[in-house]
């Protein structure tokens, strides 16, 4: 995991569910370019996260709201988000195998937090200090939690380097 | 020892420990895990280029493998993703292999039908339904593909205990209200993080009386409240369904101690139920039938399927009610038995005749329109009446299109009458 990330800010509201994030009727993906092309695409936001020229989102921190990531457990959703360019979503809660899928791929930093923004904040320059778990907006810091138990699976990049580097196991 | 609930102590045991304390994060050896076809061949790839071109699987006879999404084949990258399958259980002698063929179905009906669900069980699946298991007692929860990889060469995973929600439902149901209308409620009430990363645990003399079925039912949609596992006490039901599907099975059930201290309680009491019905785009957007009637909401079609509506009680129910009578003029009716098994009972029980009098289309097995990849795709504006489990926007495969979730009883009704209605 990159320890300082920067960029752009996008926003979701609550209960942002992984069909619009990665819909069914896109199944079966045909790679990674095509799952990127449609991260988000039914999530209704202007300007939507990915931008339909590039094929790629400007935006790298998703700040949202409530149980971000409901619904199925497809881990497409997560896998467009990142593909499409983010590396951070900030949310007020997550749904629990979002959440999950997130700590074990190693590709989209999941931060809890009760954060005060809504739309204004979509484009906003932000960034994030992964090891001293600070946040900056407008030169204003917001420090969060620690990941407990779980830190060792997200500095060790995931679920299957952790158990790797722990078993002694891999190619 | 502190008190338990019936999640706490199969946890604790799968983690070979005397007790859990909720909160605490374990790790817990799985009983039994599946994945299935959207997922099969991006995590076959992973787990060779990972762990090994000869890596093996931690117990062949602990895993599952379903063809239900794509099936059958969408299109070429669907029929080759079902061939990655063929490769994986040859590879891995998975004897637990239903592909589309003589013997297969949605995968969490399979699971139970197959006789792969057991009391006490720690059972995973990549599919957020997986807490359908809790109707016989047994720990089920969804995970995604990295989860399931590791999963499939170690056989453990971490968990956090979880907090548990009592639901009480005592009493008698009023004709034709069911199991879905319970949690649809449940929903309204909840809401769509209402157990957020809990447990839904279900008590009282309604469940202990609803058929196995029907407590799948319930089960299966507590993952739209957040659930992380939806779970009961066995019942003499859910004993005899398991008679029949595992009739060599030793069964372990496990209960919550009576001082267990629940983080929440609901009692309901089954008279006070009536039909729901959700609305677009959430799951907990519902409302009474009594208040949807009245708005006269139009639906061209009727949709039975899916791992929650379309088990043999529910298209018997749907059967019942049409009676043969055709369905209102500009409705199609799309009835997808969840399973082979289930197909084949329809035809036992004489239900294709009487259906098919009715203009219902009956579709091969499979997960099919409810989560929008084919079969009853919805136009632009137009709306459906589902008795599935998700309504988001785009779920039906349209983003312009409406779904509106109700019973069986309800989706009959609204057949017969062009809206929806009891």
């Amino acid at each position: 995991m990159q320890t300082l990330i920067q960029g752009k800010a996008f926003y979701c509201g609550d209960f942002v569910d992984t069909d619009v994030m990665s819909p069914g009727r896109f199944e079966p993906y045909e790679g990674r370019d095509h799952l990127a092309s449609i991260a988000l695409i039914d999530y209704q936001a202007e300007p939507p996260f990915v931008d339909p020229k590039t094929k790629n989102s400007p935006f790298t921190v998703i700040f949202a709201g409530r149980e971000f990531g409901c619904g199925s457990s497809r881990e497409t959703a997560p896998q467009a988000l990142a593909y499409a360019g983010a590396k951070v979503v900030i949310a007020r809660s997550f749904a629990r195998i979002f959440f999950r899928n997130c700590v074990n791929m190693g590709l989209l930093l999941p931060i809890i937090y009760d954060h005060p923004f809504d739309e204004a904040i979509v484009g906003t320059e932000v960034s994030v200090d992964v090891e001293q778990r600070v946040f900056t907006v407008k030169g204003q810091e917001y420090h969060f939690s620690d990941f407990g138990p779980l830190t060792d699976i997200i500095q060790a990049g995931g679920l299957t380097q952790y158990n790797k580097q722990r078993l002694g196991l891999g190619a | 020892m502190p008190a338990q609930s019936m999640t706490h102590k199969i946890l604790a045991r799968a983690a070979g420990k005397e007790s859990v304390a909720t909160g605490e994060f374990l790790e817990a050896n799985v009983d039994m895990c599946f994945t299935h076809d959207p997922v099969l061949e991006s995590l076959r790839e992973l787990f060779y280029a990972e762990f090994g071109r000869d890596a093996k699987v931690f117990d062949p006879d602990k895993i599952a493998l379903f063809q239900d999404h794509l099936v059958p084949a969408k299109d070429a990258i669907s029929r080759r993703l079902a061939l990655a399958m063929d490769n994986f259980a040859a590879e891995q002698q998975i004897k637990n292999y239903y592909p589309y063929g003589a013997n297969f179905g949605v995968c969490h009906i399979m699971m139970c039908e197959q006789g792969h669900v057991l009391p006490n069980q720690v059972i995973l699946g990549t599919d957020s339904h997986s807490v359908t298991y809790g109707a016989f007692n047994a720990f089920g929860t969804g995970v995604g593909l990295v989860d399931m990889l590791n999963v499939f060469l170690v056989g453990k995973l971490w968990f956090r205990v979880p907090e548990v929600i009592e639901v009480r439902v005592d009493g008698q149901l009023p004709p034709n209200v069911l199991a879905k209308d319970i949690i649809l409620r449940l929903l309204q009430d909840i809401g769509m993080d209402g157990a957020s990363g809990k447990t839904i645990e279900f008590t009282g003399s309604t469940i202990d009386q609803l058929s196995a079925e029907e407590r799948m039912t319930l089960c299966n949609m507590t993952v739209e409240a957040g659930a992380k596992n939806g779970i009961m006490a066995l019942s003499d039901n859910a004993r005899a369904y398991l008679a029949r599907v595992a009739p060599n099975a030793t069964l372990n059930p496990v209960t919550t101690d009576p001082d267990f201290e629940y983080c929440q309680q609901l009692h309901y009491k089954a008279e006070d139920m009536q039909a729901m019905v959700a609305y677009p785009h959430r799951p907990d957007n519902v409302r009474t039938i009594t208040q949807t009637k009245d708005e006269h909401v139009p639906v061209t079609q009727i949709y039975v399927g899916s791992c929650t509506g379309a088990k043999f009680e529910d298209i018997q129910v749907v059967v019942d009610v049409l009676q043969g009578q055709k369905v209102a003029k500009g409705v199609q009716l799309l009835v997808v038995p969840a399973s082979t098994n289930i197909y084949r009972r329809m035809a036992e029980h004489n239900l294709i005749a009487p259906l098919l009098d009715s203009g219902a289309v009956i579709e091969s097995p499979g997960c099919k329109a409810c989560y929008g990849a084919h079969g009853g795709i919805l136009g632009d504006n137009e709306s459906c009446l589902s008795t599935t489990n998700r309504n988001f926007r785009g779920r039906m495969g349209n983003p312009n299109s409406f779904v509106y979730l109700a019973s069986p009883y309800v989706a009959a009704r609204s057949a017969l009458n062009g809206y929806i209605t009891d």
